[in-house]
């Protein structure tokens, strides 16, 4: 360098020249920033480095001879080979993957799925066009088109630039054309100078779902590593497993492959995710003084959970000790510890959702700055692991990314896991109810906590209601429905959502001060304080409020019409109980509907097509009469309720009736229909109810019979005619023949009519 | 000594702990407070005026104005060469006042462009307290996506401002620059919010030969103003500059400190337009240059510096001859192409059998990927690009459709063409006439046009968006211009016919479908793009429109995949939905298979017409058999309806001991005008009840 600079020195021209090319570098390097330049370079010689690993038998490739029947796939895949690696180069954790796949084009529909590819900016894409002649055609880059974007701020006038997808279309595709797809990217990051920066491959968890897209002739996954790495697994379901296929001072390489695999079907109600072959795989850092632990093959053990929790309480992680600052302020000197984890789930939702506007809060976000709080307050309490059914047991796991965190403050029940705007402080993701979690108490010694198992509680249906009271005004082919709907457990969530705003400041505070007076704090400054506060917030919640109904109207609008029936009308009356308390968890609001098209004429008669008002229609599904191959997932174990009470004029009698109850239970679920008739009002009930979530196989029976029930009863019809002997008979018809009400049923009429004054003899 | 300052130190830091406690304490709720600033007495009112007005709508612009300005741009020579600059630039510059109905909401405005446009930097703010107080939104600026646009170069810039309270009210202005004058082609009146008050003022300099034309303000309350501009708004604005209030753009540069007076003699338009409801989108809905008021602008002609007379867009000649320069040097090399054209017709005998093999190759082997960048969306790609890609926009498959027919000897040219959206033909000449290239086959004295983005359209079949729409051909340095056929609503025939017995209290038989023209397309189209796992179980879920509680079984299906004639299905058909009986009656309605369109509601706040996608005819006969010992005792009233737009009939009868049931829809405009809304509404009341009306069979 020196010398170079000694000659440049002792030769003006030289160093003129040498300044020129200078400049004319950088202006060319004007096209593509530093961070494009650095991108592409890095891309293309990682993508080398990487292929140069790969066995040449690996990739390559003949037109096999497929499997009878697949030729009636839109797509096959012909070959699928996929490699992910993690390991140091140079002191630099690296994470890379690299796949190389062949497609058989089949139909018309495949070659509009593939007519054009999407990548992102820092991916490596080659698509080769393989015709029928074993001629080849590759992409022609120049029609690679992109979606900036700039960002210009306004106040200081400075413009980013952010780099969009691209897209590039695909030359000369024709029915029998086979497409090579390779594709390389990594985890790597590039600032506005082009300097690099890695993510940590720690922890990268990895699903290969075997037979989930299309039909797969021949695939293999290779996993590289090398130390501080170690590979972590288990095979699902009988997937294929994992077979260590290489070993050196510097690496490992373990392989996957499988062949001839099918497309697998979906079946109504089928849990693909739990039920298909998967593997799960995961890196991880070598703990525990080098020691390798095993997962994912044997019982959990939890050792290697530890230097997570300890991760919880680290101060970096988050950004959380404003939040855990601005809580100690609020919460003042008057507290009681056994409410600490109460008033911060109340304190974190409020702030989280109103004041920093957040969307979804991560479980372990959540737990992490609770488990914070609880240490600052000396709050003793166990954390929770527990793991989603859909990804097996404890015993599977292989990275913590799959564990649901939780917290259970010692010698209370409720379980802090999730923080929503709309949930309360003891529910639990439905995905983990049922399981086996494990409870790690940090009250002794961080390196030997006390351990125990608990099955936490499968979900119940008592406790996740659907209610819908419907009055029905008859007006010509219209029926006016004013409705009174109840929802409490999960089955609020959907509706709460459309609900005026998130959360409102003067209910919030009255939850998060509710507690407070009852716990009889009389503190003059607390009380006039608070009081004051709660006047302006109320002021400012009721203009939201009012402003926010019109909103939500137009939501429950959109979400209602022509769902089950046609609406003509959509009309919100309000709300009762907005389910953010957690006194009263259960949302409630009315609302009116103008249905059409289940009310037909016969003349005179009316026929009303009333078992399309006792909920969603349930069709029946023939092509599932046959054999089930898969397990059942019929969602959350559920009641559901509607009460449809129709005003029939005078001199009006209703048919049909005869036939409307019915009453159905087994296993999977129980189904009944109740009616009351005192010969003015007709009240027909209906009661579903989901006992479980998850059914065998062989109990699709029971689960059609109670959906044959359903929509037989939706196919249900009554007929209004005049009567013009109405006024003799009304007393008659007070209960009909042949209308099978329970006696249960009859005592009610008998008691309605006695606290009514006999309304039948009017 | 010292305990007594350790006491005063402490005593001091409690009280500086205490105060930091309350001052939190009252920041917390700050916010709240200080958005009152923002909003007067006046705004409130006039909000909530508005809001009476507008319940669903949450802005409103109480106070707008539109300048149009022209001007030759600096230091740039027209040549002839130049394909999409011109000296003569256009720039319009907006000024919007912008109140808020409701509390806590956020503004959020678009800008569309594309890169023959250049857009200024908005500089916006709150009035009245924060007056002067001007500031930059942040601007996001990305590319547009345009349904079934492959790649365009619309892009669009949007920026977003709180407006906290009811009342609050924002101003904002931004300017566009046209670098061809021609794109500036029209302007439309509505926005996304309602427009209380809006001028547009149209300034052209006397050496400018312009025309403006207004469109759609039958309904519109617009009135032509005398008011200068500097009585406006734009004065309002411009004084605001003067002042310095942080109006030193360049882009404004051009009002401050002027007087319009003194720059020599412009003609002046202005107009003043109230109440202009919110423009929003409907089902089925028509171009918007059918209904939505506009100004539509043409330059004819202009002095350039030099003061010639330019020549820009005086009638179709001045169009065709602009469309004539972009085609001239495409630089097709028809010799790629000429082997594969020659390798398709031959064999086959007659000039039609040929064209048919050359058309429905590309049809079916060229993707149709549009493009619109640039010059490249006026521009064709070469055909022999389109050729080895087997992809390409409208334009590009013309192109290589006509050079394909031209290198096997046939007289075969580029045509433009604007489809049914677009309002306009060549009678009022401009770029927003057109928005489609077909390509127009000159044989035996007959003309074909053929549209090669047509998926599975046969040769002299036309998709219904071009139909009756004038083309301009090219013809040399001249033109023609002709029209594309209006084909009738009975070449689109669709007959669906069912006979049925009741069985089990089911309505049990066997149906069968024909389609012919347009509605045999589109089934075509749709069985086609299925995935061939799913195609069996698509075609019954296609079928089985009664809905699932009824089944589908056994189908047949015939020349669905033909290019021309008809699709036929036959299926059996249970349906489990249709009836119901007790002791002495049985009740049917034959509901299962209805009429297409006839439910769509007419919106009371609809300002267009309805237009579908074809001309449809279709008719329905079912024949019920009654069972023996039973007689039919009451027939739903039947249904006529018929004027220049719709026919229809529904009809219930008894012929021998078979119930039938007729129907009919016959739209042979493919559309509903407006005019014909209370026909479309007491139609569609009619045929509602009719499908909702029972037969009673009753026991003889």
């Amino acid at each position: 360098m020196r010398a170079m600079w000694y000659l440049l020195r002792n030769r003006t021209p030289l160093l003129g020249a040498a300044i020129i090319l200078l400049f004319a570098s950088s202006s060319l390097s004007n096209a593509q920033s530093p961070a494009d330049t650095a991108r592409s370079n890095w891309i293309l010689r990682a993508k080398d480095q990487c292929v140069d690993r790969i066995a040449p038998a690996d990739l390559a490739f003949k037109r096999e001879a497929l499997p009878k029947g697949w030729e009636k796939n839109s797509i096959v895949v012909l070959s699928n080979y996929a490699r992910y690696f993690s390991y140091v180069d140079q002191n630099k954790p690296r994470v890379g993957q690299y796949s190389l796949t062949r497609i058989l084009l089949q139909d018309e529909y495949a070659l509009n799925d593939f007519s054009s590819f999407e990548l992102e900016d820092d991916e490596y894409l080659e698509v080769k066009v393989i015709k029928k002649d074993d001629s080849e055609i590759l992409l022609d880059r120049s029609r690679e088109v992109f979606s900036d974007i700039y960002y210009t701020n306004g106040k200081t006038g400075k413009v980013r630039y952010f780099k969009g997808d691209k897209k590039i279309p695909v030359p000369n595709l024709e029915i029998g054309d086979i497409l090579e797809i390779e594709r390389y990217s990594e985890h790597v990051k590039f600032d506005a100078k082009g300097k690099v920066s890695f993510t940590d491959p720690d922890n990268g968890l990895f699903i290969i779902r075997f037979g989930e897209s299309y039909p797969v002739f021949k695939m293999v996954a290779e996993f590289e590593l090398s130390a501080p790495y170690e590979l972590h697994w288990k095979a699902m379901n009988d997937a294929p497993v994992l077979i260590e296929t290489g070993r050196n001072e510097l690496r490992q390489i373990y392989r996957v492959s499988d062949q001839e695999r099918p497309y697998i079907k979906g079946e109504f109600w089928s849990s693909r995710k739990a039920d298909f072959p998967f593997l799960k795989v995961a890196y991880s850092k070598k703990r525990n003084k080098g020691k390798s632990i095993k997962r994912g093959t044997d019982e959990l053990d939890p050792e290697w959970i530890y230097p997570y929790l300890n991760d919880f309480r680290k101060k970096s992680d988050y950004n959380s000790s404003g939040v855990i600052m601005s809580f100690s302020r609020e919460l003042g000197e008057h507290y009681d510890k056994t409410d600490i984890a109460y008033r911060f789930y109340v304190f974190y939702r409020r702030k989280y959702y109103i004041e920093m506007g957040g969307d979804d809060l991560s479980n372990k976000h959540f737990v992490s700055i609770l488990s914070r709080i609880l240490d600052k307050y000396k709050v003793r309490y166990e954390w929770m692991v527990a793991i989603p059914k859909e990804l097996g047991e404890l015993k599977d796991l292989v990275s913590p990314k799959e564990i649901q965190w939780g917290i259970r403050v010692l010698g209370e029940d409720d379980i802090y896991s999730e923080l929503t705007p709309y949930g309360t402080m003891s529910e639990l993701d439905p995905s983990i109810a049922g399981t086996k979690a494990l409870f790690i108490n940090n009250s002794r010694s961080r390196r030997d906590p006390r351990l125990s198992y608990v099955n936490l509680p499968e979900l119940d249906y008592k406790k996740n209601e659907l209610e819908i009271k419907s009055r029905v005004n008859l007006d010509g082919y219209i029926l006016e429905l004013n409705r009174e709907h109840s929802y409490s457990g999960f089955m609020r969530y959907r509706y709460a959502r459309m609900m005026p705003h998130t959360l409102l400041y003067s209910e919030d505070y009255e939850e998060m001060y509710g507690r407070y007076y009852k716990m009889g704090v009389v503190s003059s400054y607390v009380f006039e304080h608070q009081n004051n506060l709660r006047k302006k917030l109320e002021d400012v919640g009721d203009r939201y409020w009012h402003d926010d109904l019109k909103a939500a109207e137009a939501r429950l609008a959109r979400y209602f019409r022509d769902r089950y029936y046609k609406i003509d009308d959509y009309e919100f009356y309000g709300i009762d109980n907005p389910a953010r308390n957690m006194f009263n968890p259960t949302l409630a609001f009315s609302d009116r509907i103008n249905a059409y098209g289940l009310v037909g004429f016969s003349d005179s008669t009316q026929i009303i097509s009333i078992g399309r008002l006792l909920g969603e229609t349930l069709y029946q599904m023939d092509q599932e009469d046959t054999l089930r191959l898969t397990g059942i997932d019929q969602g959350i174990p559920r009641t559901l309720r509607y009460e449809v009470e129709f005003n029939i004029g005078r001199k009006k009698k209703v048919m049909g009736l005869e036939n409307l109850d019915t009453t159905i239970d087994n296993k999977s679920g129980k189904f009944t229909v109740r009616h009351r008739w005192n010969g003015r009002k007709l009240v027909v009930e209906s009661e579903q109810i989901i006992y479980g979530n998850k059914l065998d196989p062989e109990q699709w029976d029971d689960v059609l019979a109670i959906v044959h029930a359903i929509s037989e009863t939706n196919r249900k019809k009554i007929t209004i005619v005049n009567d013009p002997n109405a006024v003799v008979e009304e007393a008659d018809q007070s209960m009909p023949a042949g209308a099978s009400s329970s006696d249960q049923l009859k005592e009610e009429d008998d008691e309605e009519n006695e606290n009514s004054g006999g309304a039948t003899n009017e | 000594m010292p305990k007594i300052k350790f006491a005063l130190l402490l005593v001091v830091m409690v009280t500086i702990a205490s105060c930091t406690h309350k001052y939190r304490e009252q920041k917390y709720f700050r916010r709240y407070h200080t958005l009152r600033p923002f909003v007067s007495s006046e705004n409130i009112y006039s909000a909530k005026e508005l809001r009476k007005k507008y319940p669903d709508e949450s802005f409103a612009d109480v106070n707008s104005e539109i300048l149009v300005e022209f001007y030759l741009g600096e230091g740039e020579e027209l040549s002839s060469d130049s394909l999409m600059r011109t000296q003569l630039k256009a720039r319009v510059t907006y000024f919007h006042t912008i109140l808020s109905l409701h509390d806590a909401v956020r503004f959020q405005y678009p800008i569309f462009y594309n890169e023959h446009m250049k857009v200024s930097p908005v500089r916006a703010t709150y009035t009245p307290y924060d007056q002067g107080n001007w500031f930059n939104p942040n601007i996001t600026d990305y590319s547009y996506e345009i349904d079934g646009y492959f790649y365009s170069d619309s892009r669009l810039k949007t920026f977003s401002a709180s407006m906290p309270t009811l009342g609050t009210q924002l101003r904002f202005t931004y300017s566009i620059e046209y670098e061809n004058v021609n794109y500036l082609a029209n302007i439309f009146f509505p926005e996304s919010f309602p427009v209380d008050k809006r001028k547009i003022i149209v300034r052209a300099p006397e050496w400018l030969d312009l025309s403006t034309l207004l469109k759609n303000t039958e309904n519109t309350d617009v009135t032509p103003s005398a008011i200068r501009p500097e009585k406006s708004l734009i004065a309002d604005f411009r004084r605001m500059f003067e002042r310095g209030e942080g109006l030193d753009y360049n882009w404004y540069g051009n009002y401050s400190g002027r007087d319009f007076e003194k720059e020599g003699s412009y003609h002046y338009k202005i107009w003043n337009i109230n109440g202009l409801a919110p423009r929003n989108s409907f089902v089925a809905e028509e171009g918007p240059s059918y209904y939505l008021p506009h100004i539509l602008f043409r330059v004819n002609s202009y002095k350039n510096k030099e003061g010639n007379k330019v020549k820009v867009i005086e009638d179709v000649q001045g169009l065709y001859n602009w469309y004539r320069k972009l085609v001239l040097n495409i630089g097709n090399d028809p010799e790629v192409i000429r082997e594969k054209a020659a390798e398709l017709v031959k064999g086959k005998n007659g000039d039609e059998e040929k064209v048919k093999a050359i058309f429905y190759w590309v049809q079916d082997n060229v993707r149709y990927l549009a493009f619109e960048d640039g010059i490249a969306g006026f521009r064709p790609e070469p055909c022999q690009m389109v050729f080895t890609n087997r992809y390409g926009d409208c334009k590009g498959m013309a192109n290589l459709l006509a050079e394909m027919l031209k290198s096997q000897g046939y007289d075969a040219r580029l045509t433009w063409i604007g489809t049914r959206r677009i309002a306009y033909d060549y009678s009022e000449p401009s770029m927003a006439v057109d928005n489609h290239m077909i390509c127009t086959l000159m044989l035996d004295g007959k003309r074909y046009f053929l549209d090669a983005t047509e998926d599975l359209i046969g040769f002299g079949d036309y998709a219904h968006r071009i139909q009756g729409r004038e083309v301009l051909i090219e013809d040399g340095d001249t033109y023609i211009l002709d029209r594309v056929p209006d084909l009738n609503a009975d070449r689109n025939a669709a007959v669906i016919k069912g006979s049925f017995h009741l069985e089990n209290g089911a309505v049990v038989g066997e149906i069968n479908e024909w389609y012919k023209g347009e509605s045999h397309t589109r089934i075509n189209r749709y069985l086609h793009g299925l995935k061939s796992e799913k195609k069996e179980y698509s075609v019954a879920r296609y079928l089985n429109r009664a809905g699932m509680e009824n089944q589908v079984t056994g189908i047949r299906m015939d020349s669905v995949f033909s290019r021309t004639g008809t699709t036929h299905f036959n299926y059996q058909f249970t349906g489990n939905d249709l009836s119901f009986a007790n002791d002495t009656l049985v009740y049917l309605r034959l509901n299962m298979i209805q009429l297409p369109f006839y439910s769509l509601e007419w919106d009371e706040n609809r300002p267009c017409g309805m237009s579908f996608s074809y001309k449809v005819h279709e008719t329905h006969e079912y024949r019920v058999q009654i069972p023996k010992g039973w007689t039919v005792k009451d027939l739903p009233e039947p249904v006529v309806m018929e004027n220049s737009s719709l026919q229809s009939e529904l009809s219930y009868s008894i012929e021998g001991n078979e119930l039938i049931m007729k129907a009919r829809l016959i739209l042979p405009e493919g559309g509903i005008p407006l005019k014909d809304k209370e026909v479309w509404e007491e139609n569609r009341t009619k045929m509602e009840n009719f499908y909702a009306s029972y037969v009673v069979f009753v026991k003889k």
